[in-house]
């Protein structure tokens, strides 16, 4: 242990030590806020654009980038969402709802004070239980065959699906199935057989994820931002920031049960910050006194604390499953997956062995990503708010240039500027038909995965299905998977609640 | 309440029509992934129907044409089959102006990516993209829409004009990037007539209220494009989508020659 905590603090000190790491680090950060406080620009995107051009970076510098960038996206959201009721990403929606009174009450300075405290105690938390959790995790999937490997990537489809759906919850199943199905492109790992090329040599070996990934989350943003008809006032601020320790200590209980709260939901794979932050604001109303409650709504420290603190403890949550099953819990992790891949790390049960300390440099980058995300957030508000002055539709064409640019920069392939256009207008019109773009995302990342397991598994068994029902962990999940299918039938509802009334 | 039942029943429409179109993709991939090797021999390995490259993507095929058609009953209850045969119900309301302006910025992207990209020079043809983009939806100038459309028809039809008269293989198809000098230079000064016309045109229309926005635009069209091949290619080496064109050629002869960066 007194080792671990040893080469953790040598890992921190070697990565403070080299100047262009620390300027990486804030500028990164600096540049999430903005990318969350912009509205209509996300943590994803800007996860998806700094992969590009963190490319030539060493692995390690190009993470404490790409998780600066994660973790200031995800609290940037609550600027535009306090000062003119808007939330920047869908993770600070909840933060809307009582940051926005404050500010109507002249209090934005608090609110804003109060988002960068539980904001930093949120992702913090939510690294202790990734440091605490993950090499357990791993060293349990270790004794995972394919089989379960398979049914976890369907899990994951089934969950994201049936959780992120704005509409009925089989769309985000077929959203699910679309990408384990665009993941089938390309020729098949154990026979090198080439399957839906269409002799097009640059198929061959399969979609590349990044220029998919930011198609599917940058093209449909740039339509939406640039024909939004919704007026979005310039956001004013006057006054200072500060910790606003006093009312964090007040709420401490809120805190704690929030942060579980986001890195349970962050664990489930495609689930983001979003409806981390409503289950912890609708949790923390529900748990309140009665005079707590009434003040839920009209400017309640307590509501913005723990939505808060649940989106940002959702992203060490969202890594959990990341680096120990290879399973992305949120689209930015997603986008996370794709940049590590980039840099040669496969994360997945076997990370500590490929790559000896790989968590614990993990965690070091993301205490310095908290750590900059905080002093951004403190030093550098009112610079953010003189760039959320700038009118979307100026922005959001170099945007689109950026993404162009950024789909081509990772491969210098031109076809992957031609796949990502269609990848992107389908998802818009995905999008607009209320169909969840995560699930298709998660799909592609684990169709590979799914396909081999499978295949694997019935080579071992010589097609024999048994094998699912001999080992627990396996039918934990089967039985998983079933009920949560059966449960979107009326008759499996019916049928549980009349038991329940009798 | 009203509205949110039209909604619904709206959605269910585009519901009806995605399963539909949905249905006969899975149909066609379904006839192509039957012809993958289910047993037998293949690359001199003996293959098992449990080994199959079709196995796994028949199990998905399945499972979409299952969700498809329970999304297909439930849309036809809810009476998504309605307007089936109106075109306004495939491409959505052209009266809506939100709905033609999202088109026409898809419309855009392609141009961009498709045509102006692997034609011309990437800081014409990104500068033309974004004034487009910008005198459409910043400066928001009368008309703008009829005159983008006008002006970018004729940049697409110009520059494939271009390339297939001075094209020397004809066997190129026009997404592979320019390859001939003498198109190269013909569609560099026709994108920057096109882009010329663009600026001009929104020097014309904008008053004095909005000549600071005009400046302020001018950055974003022939700054920030600048700004951003430099940072690229010079300094994070990420070469562009199209290493050619006469902009290119004088920054690189700017810093390579001139600065021996």
């Amino acid at each position: 242990m007194i080792e671990q905590f040893t080469h953790f603090f040598s890992i921190l000190i070697n990565l403070i030590s080299s100047p262009t790491n620390i300027i990486i680090l804030f500028v990164a950060s600096f540049l999430g806020i903005i990318f969350g406080a912009m509205p209509g620009l996300t943590a994803t995107l800007g996860v998806a654009l700094l992969t590009a051009l963190t490319y030539s970076l060493g692995a390690d510098t190009a993470l404490l980038g790409l998780l600066g960038m994660y973790v200031g996206a995800i609290y940037g959201g609550s600027y535009p969402a306090i000062l003119i009721n808007i939330p920047g990403t869908p993770a600070a929606a909840a933060t809307a709802m009582d940051g926005y009174p404050l500010t109507q009450k002249g209090l934005a300075g608090k609110a804003l004070g109060l988002t960068t405290t539980a904001s930093f105690i949120g992702t913090i938390i939510g690294l202790l239980f990734l440091v605490t959790l993950s090499p357990l995790i791993a060293s349990l999937a270790l004794q995972f065959t394919s089989w379960e490997f398979f049914l976890l990537a369907l899990l994951g489809i089934i969950l994201s699906g049936s959780l992120t759906s704005p509409d009925l919850v089989v769309k985000g199943w077929i959203a699910g199935l679309i990408g384990l199905l665009l993941a089938t492109i390309g020729r098949d790992a154990l026979q090198f057989f080439p399957r839906y090329t269409f002799d097009v040599p640059e198929l061959d070996s399969g979609l590349e994820i990044v220029p998919v990934l930011i198609g599917a989350f940058g093209i449909p943003q740039v339509i939406r931002a640039l024909t939004n008809t919704h007026h979005v006032k310039p956001p004013i601020f006057t006054g200072s920031i500060l910790p606003e320790l006093k009312s964090i200590t007040r709420n401490i209980k809120h805190i704690f049960r929030s942060a579980t709260i986001g890195v349970g939901v962050g664990a489930v794979p495609g689930v983001g910050e979003d409806i981390a932050g409503w289950v912890s604001y609708s949790t923390a109303k529900k748990t309140s006194s009665k005079a707590q409650q009434a003040e839920f709504g009209k400017g309640s420290e307590t509501a913005i604390v723990s939505s808060e603190t649940a989106n940002n403890a959702c992203v060490g949550g969202a890594l959990i499953p990341l680096l120990t099953l290879g399973i992305p819990g949120s689209p930015p992790a997603a986008m996370l997956l794709g940049a590590l891949l980039l840099h040669g790390i496969t994360p997945g049960p076997s990370i500590e062995i490929d790559h000896p300390n790989f968590l614990l440099e993990v965690t070091a980058i993301m205490v310095l990503a908290s750590f900059a995300m905080w002093a951004n957030g403190l030093l550098l508000a009112k610079q953010v708010i003189k760039v959320l002055q700038l009118p979307t539709a100026l922005f959001i064409p170099v945007v689109g240039v950026l993404c162009i640019l950024g789909a081509y920069a990772l491969n210098l392939n031109m076809f992957s500027l031609y796949l990502m256009i269609p990848i992107g207008i389908v998802a818009f019109l995905l999008g607009e038909m209320k169909f969840p773009i995560s699930p298709m995302v998660i799909g592609l990342v684990l169709g590979g995965m799914a396909d081999e397991s499978l295949r694997r598994a019935l080579l071992l068994s010589e097609g024999s299905f048994m094998p699912i029902f001999e080992r627990p962990v396996a039918l934990l999940l089967v039985l998983v998977m079933t009920v949560f299918i059966l449960a979107q039938f009326s008759w499996f509802k019916r049928l549980f609640s009349f038991e329940g009334k009798k | 309440m009203q509205n949110k039942t039209m909604d619904a029943n709206k959605g269910r429409q585009y519901d009806f029509k995605f399963m539909l179109v949905l249905l006969c993709v899975l149909g066609g991939l379904l006839k192509i992934t039957l012809s993958f090797p289910m047993s037998g021999s293949y690359g001199g390995v003996e293959n098992q129907w449990y080994v199959s490259p079709a196995l796994f993507p028949l199990v998905l095929l399945i499972l979409l044409i299952l969700c498809c058609l329970s999304l297909l009953v439930t849309a036809i209850k809810q009476g998504g089959a309605q307007e089936f045969l109106s075109i306004s119900g495939w491409l959505g309301n052209k009266d809506n102006q939100q709905v033609r302006e999202r088109w026409l910025i898809i419309a855009l992207l392609i141009a961009y990516v498709y045509v102006y990209i692997p034609s011309t020079d990437f800081y014409l043809a990104t500068g033309l993209f974004v004034s487009t983009l910008t005198s459409v939806f910043y400066l928001k100038l009368a008309r703008a829409k009829s005159v983008v459309i006008v002006l970018n028809s004729m940049a697409v039809l110009g520059l494939i004009l271009i390339r297939s008269s001075l094209n020397q293989d004809p066997s190129l198809s026009l997404l592979d990037i320019n390859a001939n000098d003498q198109s190269i230079l013909w569609c560099d000064v026709f994108t920057t007539c096109v882009l010329a016309s663009i600026i001009s045109w929104q020097a014309l229309m904008t008053n004095k209220l909005n000549r600071s926005q005009f400046g302020i635009q001018l950055i974003a069209v022939l700054i920030v494009p600048l700004l951003l091949i430099i940072a690229f290619s010079f300094l994070l080496f990420v070469p562009m989508p199209v290493e050619y064109g006469s902009v290119i050629n004088v920054l690189n002869w700017l810093a390579y020659e001139q600065l021996g960066l």
